[in-house]
């Protein structure tokens, strides 16, 4: 009996405030790969990992979200709460918690890791970040500490190799297995009596370990003054951005051409090497042409997200949050709102998620609707090959046309998202004061090393979109493209025979108002699927309407010399709006619990969408 | 020749399709249907271990394709 | 050796109220017109600051403020910095300190000459 409990996997939850190195500490725990996030509101999920003990037990980690007190604010604080207490169906109290507290802010942990040791669950206390507490002249009397709480303190320092060794070695002694907690535990608002006498418990063991508050670095009072600044701040951050835009299209251009023309000379070989035939015309138009154009944008993709995890990683972003509040709360939005909204730069679907972090229901409606109009990191190789296509690559000024160009349509996204949250705030009715009580965290130095691990796993999920569902869809494109064959004697370009044909065809009376040729018309409905698939598929269209044998030309060249400028215009105005992302409707579903909300979504966006081309297209094509 | 192999390409990338775009419930049921089936043939077992389950896993956890959100289960031997 | 804390004026005012660059010693927590939409959640928002560290004794100097109306502001507070906005800073009541050369005790008044040494 005594062996079957012992091999049961033992539950253990990871606890603590915001920005405490919680997440970090679990990547040392369990070894995954995950992105160190330091800003509050990232762990949503709950995030699960595996460890196996020295002695061979399994250690069933989990990274529960952070939070300033068991009385929650927002849902994603009431879920660690409730995963402490057993009440969530799918995870039963830990068995273990580990409550992290950053030593240099001592107070604000400690505070926490009192009110979760009333719980009465096994604790063991991991003091993060000792490393940085001793530079900040911090001294914290750990054996007192261990004494005052009651429970075992090991220091940690989660961002180095090793750092947590006293901790694990702590958590796997078989201690643990052998005393399992057999009910949940149970747990009340706390009064305002409960609350003082927290923290005249937390003063007297403040004093009792010797702490004193961190001495405050200079350098960072410094570049608070200008970067908090009202006027010089949001200036500063205009610029970084603009920077950011600059540079993707610039840094960029060298990796792109080479791998545009390793893709043409792969193109050109397979057609040399393989006999004329289904198959070489599957490889070169389907695969090469289709899958291959999107993957030409990775390097721009990447300098994006180079940006959004140094950004990251240096506390910048909340202290953006806190300038942009007032403008985000003139449309009713909690600033709160920020975060959540700029993640969904990088993709729509983890931003939606983190509106968790939003307190009040009315405020993270809004978010959620609003996200996927920030332009998202997909996106990007459609913005980028109609840019290359269709605008002169010149300078205006120190600035690059097509870098400005781009800047543009992301402002577009983010000024259509305020109007949008804007209209949403006169339907609201009253409104619940939404707070926005953000910590800000420390600067400090984007680690080079998590740095990289974020772009690797960046680069990952881009190479298994594109050998995913973006190839798959292009080999199904280009199958619907080839048959049927055209009868004999027929002219023009064989696709247009086909399924993919007439259905363009029929699409183009839909689409012929806003300026979109029947190529576009086609390529827009496997773009539902993502919306980077639009280009694949435009570059297996157009590889499949070269006619006779010629191997097809890249895309860019081709839309080029076919497209007006005002169809490229509009197919872009479209792409700022248009929801091709089903995955994305997917998670609002599952967000907010009901169809409505994504179908409301899916309209509002398709009108604005066809509203915005018709009026871009009929507006250009007057003027040019 | 070539027909019957662009055939066997197209039908795998259409499943491939139908199977990335169905709903995360849906996928999470033909997983678990296609682990009872499997269940049955003692010679299937090391597959069911080694990729349905962990499979199975990942698909009740976070449900969420082709974003950073997706969380690894992976044991981890002591370091 | 230790100096004490300079003499507070007498007079509380809103958090809000204080100009960049100024600290105060948090007197108390009042509720504040706004806050609760008659559901609780004014006291929950009390209680939360009381939880970031606004509890009375507890100093707190402003780092910045928006402009025009200090909504929202920086203040820092026990060791770390939070953003309010104007209305969640009003409900903590303060007395203005007057500038003292660096003070670096907050929660623990101890004696700081051991750190300093």
């Amino acid at each position: 009996m005594d062996t079957a409990v012992i091999t049961a996997p033992l539950r253990i939850a990871l606890v603590g405030v915001p920005n405490c190195g919680k997440t970090a500490l679990f990547n040392r725990l369990t070894g995954s790969r995950q992105k160190v996030a330091n800003y509050p509101g990232v762990t949503v999920e709950r995030r699960e990992g595996e460890r196996v003990a020295a002695d061979g037990r399994t250690l069933r980690v989990l990274d529960l979200p952070g939070t300033y007190s068991l009385t929650p604010t927002t849902l994603d604080e009431a879920i660690t709460r409730d995963v402490l207490l057993g009440r969530v169906a799918a995870a039963p109290a830990p068995e273990l918690v580990v409550c992290v507290v950053d030593a240099v802010h001592l107070a604000i942990g400690l505070r926490l890791a009192l009110e979760v040791k009333r719980l009465g669950l096994p604790m063991v206390l991991a003091l993060n970040r000792m490393d940085v507490a001793t530079q900040r002249h911090v001294h914290i009397d750990v054996a007192r500490l261990a004494a005052e709480l009651g429970v075992p303190v090991l220091p940690t320092i989660a961002v180095k190799r090793g750092g947590a060794d006293a901790l694990i070695e702590a958590i796997e002694s078989a201690h643990w297995a052998a005393n399992r907690v057999v009910s949940a535990p149970s747990w009340q608002e706390p009064s305002p009596e409960d609350a003082e006498q927290t923290q005249s418990d937390l003063r007297g063991v403040l004093a009792a370990v010797g702490y004193s508050a961190p001495r405050e670095n200079p350098w960072f009072a410094r570049i608070d003054a200008l970067l908090l600044h009202p006027v010089a701040g949001l200036v500063v951050l205009a610029a970084v951005l603009f920077v950011m835009f600059q540079a993707v299209f610039s840094w960029a251009e060298a990796p792109m051409d080479w791998i545009d023309g390793g893709m043409a000379r792969l193109g050109e070989l397979t057609a040399a090497h393989l006999p004329d035939g289904p198959l070489t015309s599957l490889l070169v138009n389907g695969v090469i042409a289709g899958a291959g154009s999107v993957l030409v944008f990775l390097p721009q993709i990447l300098i994006l997200f180079l940006f959004i995890l140094a950004l990251e990683d240096t506390g910048y972003l909340p202290r953006a949050a806190y300038l942009l509040d007032r403008m985000m709360g003139g449309v009713g939005l909690s600033g709160r709102a920020f975060i959540p909204l700029l993640s969904s730069f990088a993709c729509a679907i983890p931003g939606i998620m983190a509106a968790r972090t939003i307190p009040g229901w009315r405020d993270r409606l809004t978010t959620i609707m609003i996200a996927p109009l920030m332009t998202c990191s997909a996106r990007l190789p459609v913005y980028a090959l109609l840019i290359s296509a269709l605008i002169p690559a010149k300078a205006v000024g120190p600035f690059n046309l097509q870098g400005l160009v781009l800047f543009v349509l992301y402002v577009a996204g983010i000024v259509a998202a305020l109007v949008v949250a804007y209209v949403m705030k006169q339907f609201a009715g009253s409104r619940q004061y939404s707070p926005l009580m953000l910590e800000l965290p420390d600067y400090q130095w984007p680690n080079l090393g998590n740095l990289l691990l974020g772009l690797w796993e960046r680069v990952k999920i881009f190479l298994s979109r594109v050998g995913g569902i973006i190839l798959a869809l292009m080999i199904v494109l280009w199958f619907l493209s080839s048959y049927p064959a055209p009868p004999e004697g027929a002219t023009g370009p064989p696709i247009q025979y086909s399924f993919a044909g007439r259905l363009g065809a029929m699409l183009e009376y839909l689409f012929a108002p806003i300026g979109f040729n029947w190529q576009i018309s086609i390529a827009l409905v496997p773009g539902l699927a993502a919306r980077e698939v639009a280009v694949g598929a435009l570059g297996t269209v157009y590889a499949m309407s070269a006619a006779g044998d010629d191997v097809a030309g890249q895309l860019e060249p081709v839309i080029a010399s076919t497209w007006s400028l005002a169809t490229a215009c509009s197919l872009l105005a479209w792409y700022v709006f248009a929801p091709q992302c089903l995955s994305t409707l997917a998670v609002v579903k599952r967000e907010t619990n009901s169809w409505r909300y994504p179908i409301i979504m899916a309209v509002y966006l398709f009108a604005l969408a066809y509203i915005a081309s018709f009026i871009t297209y009929r507006t250009i094509a007057a003027w040019a | 020749m070539q027909q019957i192999l662009v055939a066997c390409i197209v039908s795998i990338a259409l499943a491939v399709t139908v199977w990335k775009l169905m709903p995360a419930r849906r996928r999470l049921q033909v997983l678990l249907a296609l682990d009872s089936r499997a269940a049955r043939h003692p010679g299937l077992s090391r597959w069911r271990e080694r990729s349905l389950k962990p499979r199975i896993a990942r698909a009740a956890g976070t449900g969420c394709d082709g974003c950073a959100a997706n969380a690894g289960t992976r044991p981890h031997p002591p370091r | 050796m230790k100096t004490p804390d300079s003499l507070p004026s007498s007079a509380s005012l809103p958090l809000a109220d204080l100009r960049r660059g100024e600290s105060g010693l948090v007197a108390n927590l009042a509720e504040v017109s706004g806050f609760d939409d008659g559901r609780g959640s004014g006291a929950v928002m009390l209680a939360r600051l009381r939880d970031l560290g606004f509890v009375a004794g507890a100093r707190c100097e402003v780092i910045a403020r928006m402009w025009p109306a200090a909504d929202p502001l920086v203040v820092r507070v026990g060791g770390s910095t939070f953003a309010l906005r104007r209305a969640e800073a009003s409900a903590v009541r303060v007395t203005r300190l007057e500038k003292q050369p660096a003070v670096r005790t907050q929660l623990a008044p101890k004696d700081t000459s051991a750190a300093l040494a």
